[in-house]
C-alpha cells in the first residue's frame, strides 16, 4: 500500500493552533499504522525547544505529545538544519531526538512520500 | 484516480473553500472519484445551519450540499473542530447538554480517524489550507 505520509509543521508555537492540529493528524494516522514521518520548518523549529512556558499565556503546551510520540511509533522526526541555525540552535536545544536535514535532503524527504500534509 | 480532500480554511477569510469545491467538480468531470471531503480547522463552521450568506455573496455550502447529493460525497466534519466552533449535532448536544443542535443535513460529524481512511484509501489527498 503506498501511505507513507509526512507532516509538515511550519507555524510557530503559540501563533495559531495549526502545530496541535497537525499532530492530532499524526496521532489519528498512527492508530491506523499509518507510517508518519513530522518535517519541522521554519518557526516551527521553535516548537521542538525546551522550556517553552505556556502556562504564563494560558495555553496548552503540546510538548508533552511530543514527546510520548515514541509511544505512538513516531520516531521519523526530520528538522531543517538551515531554520534551526537562524535561530542558533542546535540538536541539545530540542525536546525530542531528531533526523536534522540540509535543504537538498528536504527535498528528498518530501519526493519520498505518498502523501504530504502541509497545514 | 482517487482523491481526497482535506480542507482547512474558512470561507469567512480566504477564497480557500471554493477553490476546493471547482478542484472536487473538475475531478469528477474528469472520471475521478472523491472518497471524502474532510473539513477540519476553520472550515468546520461551514457545517453550521445557522450561518446566514448575505444576499450578493455565493453560498458555498450551498453548493457543497448540492454538489455532494448529486455525486454522493462523504463530507465529513472534524468533531473536535466542530464542536470547539460551536457546531454540534444532536448526539453532541445531548453530550455538552445544550438545547440545540446545527449540523447541516449533508455533513458528518466524525473523527480525524476519517482523515486517516482516507490517507488509507485514496491515491491522493489534496490539502486546502490557508
Amino acid at each position: 500500500m503506498h501511505y507513507n505520509t509526512l507532516l509538515i509543521f511550519r507555524n510557530g508555537p503559540f501563533e495559531n493552533n495549526k502545530n496541535r492540529d497537525c499532530l492530532d493528524i499524526a496521532l489519528a494516522c498512527s492508530a491506523f499504522d499509518i507510517p508518519i514521518s513530522l518535517l519541522f520548518i521554519g518557526d516551527a523549529v521553535l516548537q521542538l525547544t525546551r522550556d517553552l512556558e505556556s502556562q504564563i499565556i494560558a495555553q496548552k503546551n503540546i510538548a508533552n505529545t511530543l514527546r510520548a510520540l515514541e509511544m505512538y511509533d513516531i520516531d521519523k522526526i526530520y528538522v531543517s538544519a538551515a531554520d534551526l541555525s537562524r535561530f542558533n540552535l542546535d540538536e541539545s536545544s530540542l525536546i525530542v531526538s531528531c533526523n536534522i536535514l540540509e535543504q537538498a535532503d528536504i527535498a528528498l524527504l518530501i519526493r519520498r512520500q505518498d502523501k504530504v500534509i502541509n497545514l | 484516480m482517487i482523491f481526497s480532500l482535506l480542507i482547512y480554511a474558512s470561507n469567512n477569510f480566504t477564497q480557500t473553500e471554493q477553490t476546493a469545491l471547482r478542484f472536487t467538480r473538475s475531478a469528477l468531470r474528469q472520471g475521478h472519484s472523491v472518497h471524502r471531503v474532510f473539513f477540519y480547522g476553520e472550515s468546520a463552521s461551514s457545517a453550521s445551519s445557522l450561518r446566514v450568506t448575505m444576499r450578493d455573496e455565493t453560498d458555498v455550502t450551498e453548493q457543497w450540499l448540492t454538489l455532494a447529493a448529486a455525486e454522493q460525497l462523504d463530507m465529513v466534519v472534524c468533531i473536535a473542530a466542530a464542536v470547539r466552533r460551536g457546531v454540534i449535532d444532536k448526539q453532541e448536544a445531548k453530550r455538552h447538554k445544550k438545547d440545540t443542535a446545527n449540523l447541516l443535513a449533508g455533513f458528518t460529524l466524525s473523527g480525524l480517524g476519517q482523515l486517516a481512511d482516507a490517507i488509507i484509501h485514496s491515491d491522493r489527498l489534496v490539502t486546502f489550507g490557508n
